[in-house]
Parts: C-alpha cells; structure tokens; sequence
C-alpha cells in the first residue's frame, strides 16, 4: 500500500500531539440538559449547520454514535497559600469498588493555545491494569504522598453524567468529541449542579505526526468551531469558561 | 437493522422541585417581561419544538410502573399531520422506570416503531435498556396513538434556578395501525414551568395574568381524554 492510501484508508488514525496530551475548548451549559444539546446538536451536525464539521460515523475502524457514560471522579489535593492543588483523582465506574488513577498536568503553553481559549494539558489515565482496588487504597495513597511529597487530602467526589459524539472536519479530515455533561456533588443537594460542553481533540483520518504547524491548525480549527457554535447558540445556551470541575467543586464545598 | 447505531444510555435526572402553570397565550409577552425583570435571561435553541409519540395497546392499555415513548427535537414543526416516519431529526427511543431514571437510545424511526410493535425484537433492548425492557415485556404490541408538538424557551436565573416557557402546543390523534396522526386539539394556553435545585420555588404572580396550577398527571390524563373524545368522533364519521 503506498504512502497515499495509507492515508486515504479510515483505517489509520494518527495524532498530532504528544501522547496523552489532552487539547479541549469548554462552555457552562446554561440549560442544564446535556442530552437535549448533544440531540439537537447531533441534528444540526447532521444538515449542514456547523459546515464544515458533522457528526463522525467512525474514528479510525472504531464505529462510534451517541455515548453516554456515569462516572464518578474522586478528587484529592493539597492546599498551598490557601489554594487548593488537584494531585489525584480516582475515577470509579458506579457501584464498583475500584479507583482508576488519573492525574492532570497543565503543560507549559508552547503553542499558544491560551490565545485560542484552549486548554492544553497532559494527562496521566490509568488504565484497567492500574486499578486499585478498594482493599488497597490506603495502601496506594499514602504511596502517592511519598512520591509527590505532598500530605493528600480529599477534596470531593463529582457524579458525573456525560454524552459525547465525534465530530469531523470534512476539510481536514480531524476529529473531535462533542461532550456534553451534568456533574452533582453527592454530599450537596442533588439539583446543584455543574453543566458544561467541551470540545476534545482526538486525531486526523489518516498518517500524520505531531508538528508545530499542525498543531497549529488545530488550534485554529478550535476557533473556527467555538465560533460555529456561540453564533448556533448565541442566545447564551452556552458560554465560554475555564472553570475546572475541580475549581467548581472547591467553591461549592466552601473550602 | 444495524446494531452499531443503536446506543443505550441510563440517566439519572437531578432532584429538582418543578412547578407549572397554563397562561393564557396574550399574556405571553407579560410572563417574558416578568421573568427578564426577576433577572432571568432567556435562551432558545436552534431546534425549539420538541416532540413526542405515545404508544399503547390496541384496547388501550399501555405499560404500567413508567412510560415509553419517542421524542425528538426539531425546527420543522407539524402543522396539521404528524408523520413518524418524515426524515429530518432523530428520533430517541426513551424509558422512564421510576421516578427520576430515564434510558435513552437513538434510533431510526423504522426501529422505533418496531421495538413497539413487534414484541419479538423488544429482546435486543435486554442489556441496551433493562428498565424499559421490563417495562415492554409487560405488554403486547403497542401503536402511535398520540402525539404533542410545544415550543419551548428557556430562562434561566443561574446555576439551580430555571425557567421555561412552552407554546404552540398541539396534540395530535393516531387512527388504529397509522403512522400518520392528525391534529386533533390545540391549548389556547401557554405552560410556564419552575424548576429550582434548591428545593424552593417562591410563589409567583404576575400582574394582570391568571396562572392556573397544572395538577399533576394533567398532561396524560389530558392526552387520554382528547384521545378518547377524537377516535370516537373519527368512528362515528
């Protein structure tokens, strides 16, 4: 197969960043209702509204459509000069009793994603290998403190429930996920809540590799599309923000 | 059919207290007012109108302990014929088993209406949908009856305080075995809806507008009985 199919054949799917560098544009949903956006925005994907960008059938060979996933995210972290740091979070599928670590570090802005109101961060996800099982967090968080140095404390746990699809630019041939998400704080009053979309790259259609010019262009590409939507949406459904789960959830516990 | 489209989700809804009220549509601009005056901005959707199909046994009898039905989200809202299968937007297969857990699948409106119809392919919704499916092997085949079409705004105050505003209801009739149905009512009022996560909804007046409650299981009993009234009349023609 020469170079041009290969890259032609849905079958490849490349990425343009460094592995698990995790490049997203998030909006507050005002509405609350993650699933009545990403059914109406399935729709408007689907007849031409965000042209170039529509629903993606596939990523790479993988079939894909409407997800839904329940997930909840127990957060831990130190305070520093009466700041909360997020160290650690453990992600737990409901009613299993295991922890899949995840930890996030927001990377130095290399390539002015902040320009484009892009956060660009890596992220550390455990895989089913690494769980930890109930019977043995204790054990994995005071090994955690050792290394980070840092005494941990529990900040929180967000319930969160969240509907995606994959979106494509049919110029480009890259591909995005379209999130939509409520989370709760299960310690709060259930109708408190936390609502936001975000947009996540996820890689081109084809054999590329991580460049500065096409990193670029992704950015670009992020801009082209959060414009699409604020214009869809421009009676305020949603609104640009940097709020982090973990932000919200230390100003709702009034830590 | 193609198993792949097919994509079942269980949401957990959040605890909110909600509260409703018809209005008389003249006064909808005097309830915009008032909400934009309390602080409330207002928001709409590209795709306002939402729809929805309910099913039931030839004699009547639909599933007990929750509901089924199908919605979908459109801007190409029925005026006088209400045509399940018309393309356009998608149309979502959804479940309610008990109060606040909905399941929800997307799927072709061929495929809707045979999870319906046709008891023998309900067993693909076993592991997609269990609650639904429950609520499904309960009864047997089940057709389009009714159907309601309503435009709705969005207000929202901030994170736990929320608003809507519906117009444009209209409701629409099945003859036994169709899938088209046909205007059969249309509300001469509006519905405003309170939603808090806080728990409390202060009671709200407004001026010169008569809000009436909405009494609970109002919508279905309403649906019911239009029904009822239609199907008789559409027998005696």
């Amino acid at each position: 197969m020469s170079n041009q199919e290969k890259g032609l054949s849905t079958i490849y799917f490349s990425k343009e960043f460094p592995p698990n560098w995790e490049v997203e544009w998030k909006a507050d949903l005002a509405t609350q209702d993650p699933f009545g956006f990403i059914a109406r925005a399935r729709d408007s994907l689907g007849d031409g509204t965000f042209y170039p960008f529509t629903e993606a059938k596939s990523m790479g060979n993988m079939p894909t459509g409407l997800g839904f996933h329940h997930l909840f995210f127990h957060y831990y972290g130190h305070q520093e000069d009466s700041k909360w740091i997020r160290d650690l979070v453990l992600v737990q599928p409901p009613g299993i009793p295991v922890f899949i670590p995840q930890i996030k570090i927001t990377a130095p802005d290399e390539i002015g994603a902040a320009d484009h109101h892009v956060v660009s961060r890596v992220e550390h996800k455990g895989s089913l290998a690494q769980r930890v099982p109930r019977v043995r967090l204790k054990e994995y968080l005071a090994d955690f403190e050792e290394q980070a140095g840092n005494r941990l404390s529990f900040v929180g746990t967000i319930d969160r429930q969240r509907y995606s699809i994959f979106v494509t630019n049919t110029l480009s041939g890259r591909n995005y996920s379209l999130l939509a998400d409520i989370c709760h704080e299960p310690r709060l009053s259930l109708g408190v809540a936390l609502s936001q979309i975000e947009v996540e790259y996820k890689g081109i259609s084809g054999v590329s590799y991580p460049s500065r010019l096409a990193q670029k262009a992704v950015l670009e590409e992020f801009d082209i599309l959060a414009a699409k939507l604020l214009s869809v949406y421009e009676s305020g459904v949603i609104k640009p923000t940097s709020i982090t789960k973990f932000d919200w959830l230390v100003k709702q516990l009034d830590l | 059919m193609r198993l792949i489209e097919l994509s079942g989700d269980r949401e957990i809804m959040p605890a909110r207290v909600e509260t409703g009220s018809f209005f008389s549509t003249t006064d909808t601009e005097k309830v915009r007012q008032k909400l934009l005056e309390l602080g409330y901005l207002q928001m709409a959707y590209e795709k306002p109108f939402t729809q929805t199909v309910y099913f039931a046994e030839p004699s009547g009898r639909t599933p007990s302990g929750g509901y089924v039905r199908l919605r979908r989200y459109t801007n190409a809202p029925s005026a006088t014929v209400f045509d399940v299968t018309a393309g356009g937007s998608s149309w979502y297969f959804e479940g309610k088993i008990t109060q606040g857990v909905k399941e929800r699948l997307v799927v072709p409106a061929g495929v809707g209406l045979a999870l319906f119809s046709d008891p023998s392919v309900r067993g693909l919704l076993k592991d997609l949908l269990p609650g639904t499916y429950i609520l499904l092997d309960r009864v047997g085949s089940l057709y389009p009856v009714a159907a309601t079409q309503w435009r709705r705004e969005h207000y929202v105050l901030n994170e736990t305080e929320r608003a809507t505003i519906d117009s444009s209801l209209k409701y629409f009739g099945f003859l036994p075995g169709e899938q088209k149905g046909y205007l059969m009512g249309e509300d001469s009022g509006n519905r405003l809806e309170w939603k808090s996560g806080r728990g409390i909804i202060p009671p709200l007046e407004i001026e010169g507008v008569n809000l009436v409650p909405i009494p609970p299981k109002w919508h279905e009993a309403t649906i019911r009985k239009m029904y009822n009234e239609w199907i008789k009349a559409k027998n005696n023609e």
